[in-house]
């Protein structure tokens, strides 16, 4: 019988071998599924790790796996804010979806401009769609004390109907377009690409930009620091001068702007314009809350996080290509690592205890 | 019978198809919830449940094959699709769901990890698991499922009677029996119950098995009984079975009845050139976001009400448990 | 570990060398080979280049692109991993397939149902379904008895319009009381939508369904209604009407796709825009890249009545859209208001946006 119990002590190298226990069993893991599901397990596993030297140019993989990784780890470490502090803000894809809205409707409001300058009021309006949107559950939280996680959830397939019946109805582009679609932008609102023939674009850097300042908000200020204790007691949280009402505004405000700045560079940076939810939406949102978590709410931990599971996205999606192997491999490492993590970091603070004889009703808990 | 009423009577028809598995999932994860667990993964075991459903039927029945493109792949031969062979392969199916919820409870009770993160990866791994094996068996094979004649009892598919007569036995066995009283303690007040002597994590943990068996049986209604498998064929609908249970504030009743609200207004929504001539298609897109907004707007008026919420909520829903050791 | 690596060292090394002189042939599919429809078609032409070259060639596709940012990465990853020539099988991924054609001159892109080509190594290709539909209108005049048609549409672009305006010209020709009714569903494959846009119709008193979707849902939703018929659409699908399939309109993409690859191997390939319909030229020559299949659940005059139609519109004695036609407000057809006799391809049928006189309700716009 394998018991657990409580460490006397936590230390940083118990969580770094936890850390490390969960990486090993993430390879292993992803080790297996390849073999399952390639007919050459051998080249596939050496390709997805090698596979930016594997293309025709290495700049096009770097510039996939850099984009992935600047929306994942924007979104996510809005996320974290929240999930600090037992609030459950679950509706990033919608708040995503939001900003987007909220950039077109910041472009049509400012009159269909056609100068780079509106880029930032575009990107702003992005910015206050994905808040407003991501205040709505957190005002009924607070006035109504209803479930923050279920209504953000739900308001995901609201914005997601929303901007489909945009597409479809009052903003409807093209009627060729053979998908509903808005007008494009003009190609000189659009962030420059960087390289050439890449993903890497301005848009990025404005982006990691916005990652950079929350990351040394929540790590060096007073305003992080009582964020972060607010996780452990909601009466730390009140020592640390906040209402637990004042915890719920701003994790909503701080995740809903962040996902819907991505949102919005999205918009700008990668179509251009708004597609019916089912092909314009990649589940960010949902994605960046398994970055949030593999990265233990730690800035730098989301950091790290997400360039992982971008590479071994972009990684999947090139093995396909080349090898024929079903990217949904990268759906499968990603909740390996995510289990892996999860399970073991209940080993910083307990430890495994085998015992022989299992202890009568009243004993600690077993597993069973 | 007018016209109208013949009319009707088809709207329910088609809203049964849609309610059923909705309702079937909602009771699976209402007896989770009651015993203080939040399962998000709800919609992962119900995909791996309509695969496993899915193959265990296509093993089963009748095979219809593409054999232009495989000449003489189509070698077994026909046979009659028994109500004894609908049960198995309702069985693979429940069976497939519970395992894929014995992973979530062994993480969540076992190692005490995040229900929340755990549940949603439960959900990303039930897509990807079937996505990947799912285009294993049929992009391979070319085949494909008819489940046109699958049996029936009373002029309905006999999943319908079972979600049905699920509501009143799951009522009975949370309120009137020892076994009902004994989950419901556990997701009431963990900490107390485990100092009564109730094995908490075990407890839940059947639960779960529970939640994923009923959710592996939804999916197989929609394969089986709706349409053919394809990947992502429940669209969401785990998530709108969480919701349910919301608003039916964790009663089975209420939430058989906000299944068969949700059903009908999704069945509405491509009758309505019958019912509404004049509304235009973009109307129609926002009426589908309609089962979503009426579960925020009862979600607000529940929690108004703290009596409601007290009296119905599992007070330990979600929380982490951490017995003294 | 390392022995592991080695032999994944050496595998690569002795893969590189046998896959150099190989064209590789890659594919975008919008749905999944399994749907039974569309991208099942596709993927059948894809097998019949495997067939063909056998071991020239080595093929790969990836399925369930969606048709946004998406289908950019994923054509990128074809045209990276050395891909010699890329046919993208649905109408969405137009801009994307342009998009990535020009950061790649070297390799060939193919692009089916589309009209742009920004750049020389982007073909088009398309079929003219329309002239499968011309019979189907004639099947369902004499086949419907409540005069209630259901057109399950898929997105307003032209391809789709064609088809719609196609049937109804003809049905109207053979029976003018009978009425069309399209929903459009904005999917091209969501068997659950599908079958219940199929099933709305048949609720309402539809006795015909016709899809221009890409699964066999509505067809099965037909099925079990007894009395109501269905079209096959893309490919075969009697099989899943036995008592209710009356024609299926089958694309057939492989003479198309081994020509293509054919001139990709030799080096002969260049920019085209393809429009075959039942034969190649419109005139009776070639197998075209539409076929009707398995006519049945009808009687033996009108299975005759049907295959001497066809045959007329596939020698070019018959156009598919004859003077005079008449939009939906009355109007003359700006094509037939001089001495013309049908609808040109050029601007008119490449770039449909009108319904025919007798269809109900608007065309979203």
């Amino acid at each position: 019988m394998i018991t657990l119990e409580r460490r006397a002590n936590v230390t940083h190298w118990t969580s770094l071998r936890s850390i490390g226990i969960a990486l090993i069993i993430t390879m292993l893991v992803s080790v297996l599924v390849l073999f399952i599901m390639s007919d050459q397990p051998a080249q596939a596993i050496w390709q997805m790790l090698t596979f930016p030297w594997q293309g025709r140019r290495m700049e096009v993989q770097l510039g996939l796996v850099l984009q992935q990784t600047a929306y994942l780890a924007t979104i996510a470490i809005g996320l974290s804010v929240g999930f600090r502090a037992n609030v459950w803000n679950i509706g990033a894809e919608g708040q995503f979806a939001l900003g987007s809205i909220g950039a077109y409707t910041g472009y049509l409001l400012l009159g269909s401009p056609e100068t780079l300058w509106a880029l930032p009021a575009i990107l702003a309006a992005g910015m206050i769609g994905g808040c407003l949107w991501a205040l709505i559950p957190a005002a009924l939280r607070v006035t109504c004390n209803t479930n923050e996680l279920l209504t953000s959830l739900m308001l995901v397939y609201i914005g997601g109907h929303l901007l489909t019946y945009l597409c479809i109805g009052p903003w409807k582009g093209d009627p060729k377009a053979g998908q509903a679609e808005t007008y494009p932008l003009p190609d000189s609102l659009r962030p420059a690409t960087l390289i050439s023939g890449t993903e890497l674009h301005a848009g990025l850097f404005i982006l990691l930009v916005a990652f950079i300042i929350l990351a040394a908000i929540l790590l060096f200020t007073l305003l992080g620091y009582r964020l972060r204790v607010a996780q452990h007691t909601p009466r730390a949280e009140r020592f640390a001068g906040f209402s637990p009402n004042n915890t719920v505004w701003m994790s909503f405000a701080i995740s809903g702007a962040m996902a819907g700045l991505a949102g919005a560079v999205y918009m700008t940076a990668e179509t251009g314009k708004l597609i019916q939810a089912e092909n314009y939406l990649e589940n960010f949102g949902f994605a960046a809350i398994v970055i949030a978590f593999l990265g233990r709410l730690n800035p730098i931990g989301i950091l790290l996080a997400a360039f992982m599971i971008s590479y071994v996205n972009v990684g999947a999606s090139y093995i396909q290509a080349a090898l024929r192997v079903d990217d949904s491999v990268a759906d499968l490492i990603e909740v390996a690592a995510l289990f892996s993590f999860l399970g073991t970091a209940t080993l910083d603070q307990y430890q495994l205890k085998f015992t022989r004889t299992l202890r009568k009703s009243r004993g600690p808990e077993v597993l069973s | 019978m007018s016209v109208d009423s013949i009319f009707l009577l088809k709207l329910l028809t088609a809203a049964i198809l849609l309610a059923t598995p909705l309702l079937l999932a909602a009771l699976g994860e209402l007896v989770v919830e009651k015993s203080g667990v939040l399962n998000l993964g709800v919609e992962g075991m119900m995909l791996i449940g309509a695969l496993f459903g899915y193959i265990a039927a296509y093993n089963l029945q009748t095979i219809t094959c593409l054999e232009e493109l495989v000449p003489g792949f189509c070698q077994k031969e026909e046979r009659v699709f028994t109500f004894a062979d609908y049960i198995i392969a309702l069985l693979a199916a429940a069976t497939a769901g519970a395992l894929l919820a014995a992973v979530f409870g062994f993480l969540t009770q076992g190692l005490r990890a995040n229900h929340v993160a755990v549940g949603l990866g439960l959900s990303i791994l039930g897509a990807g698991l079937s996505n990947s094996l799912g285009s294993n068996f049929f992009g391979v094979n070319y085949t494909s499922v008819q489940v046109a004649d699958h049996p029936e009892v009373f002029g309905k598919d006999a999943l319908v009677w079972f979600s049905l007569a699920a509501v009143p036995t799951i009522w009975y066995v949370l309120q009137r029996t020892r076994l009902g009283l004994v989950i419901r303690a556990v997701g009431e007040n963990h900490d107390s119950a485990y100092a009564l002597g109730y094995r908490v994590s075990r407890i839940r943990f059947y639960c779960i098995l529970f939640g994923g068996a009923m959710a592996g049986l939804a999916g197989a209604f929609i394969v089986l009984v709706h349409v053919d498998w394809k990947e992502g064929v429940t669209v969401g609908k785990g998530w709108l079975a969480l919701a349910l249970i919301l608003f039916g504030t964790w009663r089975p009743m209420r939430v058989l009845c906000g299944a068969y609200i949700f059903g009908l207004l999704w069945a509405s929504e491509l009758r309505l050139d019958n019912l509404f001539p004049a509304w235009q298609l973009e109307w129609k897109t926002l009426l589908t976001t309609a089962p979503y907004l009426l579960t925020i707007i009862v979600l607000v008026l529940i929690s108004r009400n703290p009596r409601m919420i007290r009296q119905n909520a599992p007070a330990s829903l979600g929380k982490p448990f951490n017995p003294p050791s | 570990m390392k022995k592991l690596l080695l032999t994944a060292a050496a595998t690569l090394l002795i893969g590189g060398l046998a896959h150099a002189d190989k064209t590789k042939v890659g594919f975008i599919y919008v749905g999944p080979i399994g749907d039974l429809g569309w991208t099942y078609r596709h993927d059948i032409g894809r097998l019949a280049i495997e067939k063909e070259f056998g071991d020239q060639v080595e093929t790969t596709y990836i399925e369930n692109v969606p048709e946004g940012a998406e289908a950019v990465k994923q054509i990128t990853q074809l045209a990276e991993t050395g891909h010699d020539i890329i046919f993208t099988t649905s109408f969405g991924f137009m801009d994307p397939t342009n998009q990535v054609a020009k950061q790649y001159p070297d390799v060939k892109f193919e692009h089916a149902t589309g009209f742009k080509r920004e750049s020389d190594n982007v073909s088009t290709f398309s079929a003219r379904f329309y002239e499968g539909r011309v019979v189907q209108g004639l099947l369902a005049a004499k086949m419907t008895k409540t005069n209630k048609i259901g057109y399950i549409a898929s997105f307003p672009i032209p391809e789709v319009v064609r088809g719609i305006n196609a049937f109804q010209l003809e049905l109207a020709k053979h029976n003018p009381d009978a009425k069309v009714d399209v929903k459009w569903v904005f999917t091209w494959f969501d068997p659950a939508k599908e079958a219940e846009a199929a099933q709305a119709f048949i609720d309402a008193g539809a006795d015909i369904i016709v899809q221009h979707t890409d699964s066999p849902a509505a067809m099965s939703i037909a099925e079990k209604n007894p009395g109501v018929y269905a079209f096959g659409q893309a490919s075969n699908m009697s099989r899943f009407g036995a008592t209710s399939h009356l024609v299926s309109i089958v694309d057939n993409w492989d003479s198309y796709y081994i020509d293509r690859v054919a001139a990709a191997i030799d080096g002969s390939w260049s920019q085209t825009d393809t429009w075959w319909g039942l034969s190649k030229d419109g005139q009776g020559n070639g197998v075209g890249m539409v076929e009707m299949a398995s006519y049945g659940n009808m009687p033996e005059e009108l299975i005759a009545e049907a295959v001497a139609l066809q045959e007329s519109l596939r020698s070019g004695e018959r156009h598919s859209f004859p003077c005079p036609v008449y939009k939906q407000d009355g109007e003359l057809a700006e094509d037939c208001a001089g001495d013309g006799k049908q609808l040109a391809d050029f601007p008119t049928l490449v770039s449909m946006d009108w319904y025919v006189q007798g269809i109900e309700g608007s065309l979203p716009k």
